[in-house]
Parts: C-alpha cells; structure tokens; sequence
C-alpha cells in the first residue's frame, strides 16, 4: 500500500504540476520537471533522500508557477502530492524495519490518518486563502509572520506541557 | 538532511518569496508544512520512560546450539505511538527464528514482551544495551536512547573427551591419581623388590628373590599413581594460526585444548591453561569442575591477536609449578624451535600437539603441481623441525586435522586401562 501510494504521489506531483506549465505553453520547464520526476522516482527506489530534493524543487516549481500565475489549484495539488510523497518516503523506509510480527497495518492506517488529517487542514487554509482577502503593507505582513512563528512556538510549548 | 530542517527552510523560503512578490498563494503554500511541522512536535515523543528486564534461557551453550532471548519492556513513560527496539548483537550471533528489531506502539503502563532465537559461534557475547528509537508518526521528532539491559551469553567450545593420556611429569603431587609417580608404593605396575614390612599383603611377597636369602623376605614394589600439574598452553599467534584467505586453524587449536583440558580433568589432576597471543590469559591451576567451567570460560574468550612482544614463543616459567607436565597446541614454526628445548631443560615434560597447517591449507587449494611442489617443501621444513623437536625430548603429535582429534591423540599418547595394564604386568611375571 505504502509502495502503491508513494508512487502515485509521486507522479501526480509531477504530471499535475507539469499539466500546469503545458497549458501556458512553457513546455521546456515541463520537460525538466518531468525528468526531474523520472530521477527522483529512480533514485528512490534506493535512497529515500532524494525525496527531500524533490520536494524542494517541486515546492520552488509550483510557488515560481504561482508567481507566473499559472492555475493555482493545479500548482497547490502538485504541491500537496509532492510533500505527500516526501513524507511517505520517509514512512517506507521506517516501516521496513519492523517485521511481520509488528502491527504494521495499524501503525500505517494511523500514518494515512495523521497525514491526511495535515493535509486536509493545509488544503482547507489555501482554500481559504483564496476567499478571504485583507490587504498589508510589507512591514504589517512581516510583523504578522513574525508573530505568527513566535505564536506557533509559544503553542507547541504549552501543548507539549500538557498546560 | 534532517527533514525538520527541510521543512523548516522550505517554509523559510516560502515565506520571504511569498512577502518580497507580494503573492498571498506562496506564502499559502508554506501552512501545510507549518502544520505539518506543528503535529510533529505536538506528537512527537517525550522523555522514555522504559523498563527493560532481558532473560536468556540459557547462559552456556555449545556452538550451533539455540538459546531464546525474551525482553521485557514496559512504558513508564508517555505514549509511544512508533518505536523501534533494536537489540543490538555482538557479532558472531545469527538470530535463528524472529527478530532482534521490532517497530511498535507502546501505550502508557503498557508491558511489551518479545522472544527471538539466536546461535553463534564459540565466544563470550556481552548484551549490553537495547537501542530505542521513538518517532511520531510522521517521523518528523525523534529521540534515540541505548538502555542498558545486561547479559551475557557463553559459547563454549565443545570437544570429545580423550581418556587415559599417557603422561609421566617429573614431579606429581599427593593425592592419588592415575599418573605414574616414580615411587614405589601400592599401584598396578611393578617398579621393584625390596625387604618385606609389616603389613605388606601375602600376595605382594617375591617368593623367588626371597628363597634366594635365607633370613630375609622381599616384597615386590608397585609405581604409585597420583595426579599430576598440568599446564596446557593454546598458542594464539595470528601469525602462525592464520593461512592463506584468512582460513585459521585456530579453532582446531581450541578443539583440541579443550578436549585435553577435559581429560585431565576428569583424570583428577590440577590443570591450568596460558593462552599466548596478543597478550596472555592464564587461568590459575585448579581441580575439579570448577575449573574445568573456569577454563572452558578462558577458552570461549580466547582469540587470535599479534603482538611484538609475544611475537616468538616464549614461555614464562614462573607460571607453572617446577617439573610439571605440559602441553602446548601451536601450528609451529621454525623459530619455535630454541624456546621450546629451553622450556624443555628447565626440567618440564613436554608435549607438543601440533594442528598440521600444511594439510589444512592444502585442502583449500586447487590441485596443482606448483600447490603441490610449494606443499612438499613446506611439508619437509615442518617435518625436520618436528623431528628436531622429538631429539630434544619432546613429545610431538603431528595432527593432520582432517582426522579426528580424539582418534590422533589416542594412538599416539593413551595408555591402556588399569584393567588391561594389571593383566599385562600378571602375565609378564
């Protein structure tokens, strides 16, 4: 299931992104990113940290495709399959060190259910995005992120205390 | 890369893209890793909390014998929703039947108890520590502990005991035994005549030599049998022991130790064993089963190791008692020659139980006749050094390991039993 998943999330990174830059006909980045995407599902199959590589290059490609105002929702799916795979990667290969003993179906729905969960909520928060719109200077976006980042952590903090 | 810096940069970079363009939809790109990131802190493992109690079903066992390995943990601690126990082996343990690694999730107060198999080869095999690595399920936070879980596991080399080795050290001690002592006294062999004294048995009285003198009796004298000192000596020299393709007759040398040690043993005398290689491991001359365990411990251990001092054979004498029997097991070379006949005149018995290294190797290589020709000049150097050897006194067993230790040894140096030594000694009289 594991293997199934991260290869189809794989290639739907890609061929969802490189559907993106066809249609606004910018077919040579298309190619690249669809080498890029035969590179990475080869290497893979033996080091998994290549899928950190094509994470980063598939993250760049799709906020590059959303500055060119390529379709946003195209450019956000290739996104979310791309870091899908990324993470299952990384799944597989701690997965494949237990044994048929060990309850792996269990620790795998649990995965599935956590990653989806993260995902489900990241996309429902672009999606936002796309309808609630207030506008900021750059100093006033600057100081909300900063605030944002020291928030997240103050949180983290108090819920790992337990307060 | 550690993927919480990835994410972290990607979300870096993200975000500085999303605020220097301007463009809402980048900066919305960095929330699933933020989030992503947050469940992974929020969920990711605490301090341990594990009690770990590990139990060997055995703590002695031969080579290839299994012995079950059962770990117990239980989770003092927080939640452990994917952890992955590794017991970590020493090499030369092989797990046999299920595994030394589980991935598992681990509730509070929760008891986890797992059983795996494993066999080795002959050594001694500390277990130490059990490593856990605990992770959230995203695998984003992680914490590795090693937990010490102590045991210990003895492969001990196993050999059949050779019985009745004939040896006649120069000195025995006073309790009796099987050894020939050299002094007259109640035995099976005749040692002499002397005058009859009370308490003699009537069947002890030379009638012969007695009608020779008118006013006197003459009993006849037997060689008392005692135990003897016994000192084995396993040469571990990685230069002699190790051949060609990193084949070692070592382990043959350990066979052979053992099946000896055992015997003497068993035969009441007071043995001890100096292995010789990298450094020297001497067990205290002892009687009896527990040294018999001690030294079977001594040879579980025993390796191969080089060392510039203990490059050429010398042996320290003030370890073993004066005129004691010994036996030193060693493929030999030639420069073992000087230090073995000075061994020799400071008045020990020797034996030399030599594993033959050119039939071992030769049984690994191709036949030919360049193998063949080098196998024949090899061959004639070790058979004049061992031929050197026997003129100075010592006894020598050339041991072709193809043949069984027990077969080689008993032909060359058993003596019959009692039995069979009183009917000889009835039927020469």
């Amino acid at each position: 299931m594991i293997a199934v998943s991260l290869f189809l999330s794989t290639f739907l990174s890609i061929a969802v992104i490189a559907a993106g830059y066809f249609n606004a006909g910018m077919d040579i980045q298309a190619f690249g990113l669809i080498g890029v995407g035969v590179v990475w599902v080869l290497i893979q199959i033996k080091w998994t940290w290549v899928a950190s590589v094509g994470l980063s290059i598939i993250t760049l490609a799709a906020a590059l495709g959303l500055f060119y105002e390529l379709p946003m929702w195209l450019m956000v799916a290739g996104f979310l399959f791309a870091f899908m795979a990324w993470d299952l990667a990384e799944f597989k290969s701690r997965i494949k060190q237990g044994c048929e003993e060990d309850q792996l179906n269990s620790l795998t729905l649990n995965h599935f259910a956590r990653l989806g969960l993260v995902l489900a909520l990241g996309f429902g928060i672009v999606t936002l995005t796309r309808f609630i719109r207030l506008r900021f200077n750059f100093e006033m976006a600057a100081l909300l992120t900063l605030a944002g980042v020291w928030g997240l952590s103050l949180l983290v903090g108090r819920l790992r205390r337990g307060e | 890369m550690s993927r919480i810096i990835v994410s972290g940069l990607l979300i870096f970079t993200l975000i500085i893209a999303g605020l220097t363009a301007f463009r809402g939809e980048v900066l919305a790109l960095a929330v699933p890793l933020a989030l992503y990131l947050l469940a992974g802190f929020y969920w990711g493992p605490d301090r341990f909390g594990l009690e770990i109690k590990r139990t060997l079903s055995l703590d002695r066992i031969a080579p290839g014998d299994p012995v079950t390995i059962t770990l117990e943990i239980k989770n003092n601690g927080t939640y452990l929703e994917n952890l992955l126990l590794e017991d970590i082996l020493p090499a030369g343990l092989t797990v046999s039947t299920g595994h030394s690694r589980r991935l598992i999730t681990l509730k509070q107060g929760e008891v986890f108890k797992w059983s795996y198999e494993v066999r080795g080869r002959r050594g001694y095999y500390p277990l130490s520590n059990l490593r856990a690595s605990a992770k959230d399920l995203l695998g984003l936070v992680g914490r590795v502990e090693q937990i010490p879980t102590p045991g210990q596991l003895f492969v001990l080399p196993s050999a059949p005991r050779v019985r009745r080795i004939s040896i006649r050290p120069r000195m025995t001690r006073v309790y009796a035994g099987t050894i020939p002592a050299r002094i007259g006294g109640p035995g099976i062999e005749f040692f002499g005549v002397r005058e009859y004294q009370p308490g003699d048995p009537q069947h002890w009285i030379n009638w012969r030599a007695s009608a020779r003198y008118s006013n006197s009796i003459f009993s006849n004298e037997f060689e008392q049998e005692r135990v003897a000192d016994v000192g084995i000596i396993l040469d571990g020299r990685r230069e002699i022991n190790e051949l060609g393709s990193g084949r070692s007759i070592f382990e043959h040398s350990v066979l052979a130790a053992t099946s000896l040690a055992d015997g003497f043993i068993a035969a009441g005398n007071r043995v001890g064993l100096l292995v010789y290689g990298k450094y020297i491991n001497w067990t205290y001359p002892g009687y009896g089963k527990l040294q018999r365990e001690k030294i079977l411990h001594s040879l579980a251990r025993a390796d191969l190791g080089e060392s510039e001092v203990f490059s050429g054979l010398v042996i320290p004498k003030r370890l073993f008692p004066a005129y004691s029997q010994m036996v030193l097991i060693s493929p030999l070379e030639s420069g073992d020659y000087e230090g073995l006949v000075r061994f020799k005149s400071a008045g020990y018995q020797l034996i030399v139980i030599s594993p033959d290294p050119v039939s071992f190797e030769l049984s690994f290589l191709p036949v030919s006749s360049t193998v063949e020709l080098a196998a024949r000049i090899i061959r004639i150097e070790r058979e004049i050094l061992l031929h050197r050897l026997q003129r100075a006194g010592i006894q020598v067993v050339n041991w072709n390991t193809a043949q069984p230790f027990e077969n080689v040894v008993q032909a060359a140096l058993s003596r019959p039993p009692a039995w069979l030594r009183a009917i000889r000694s009835g039927s020469g009289m």
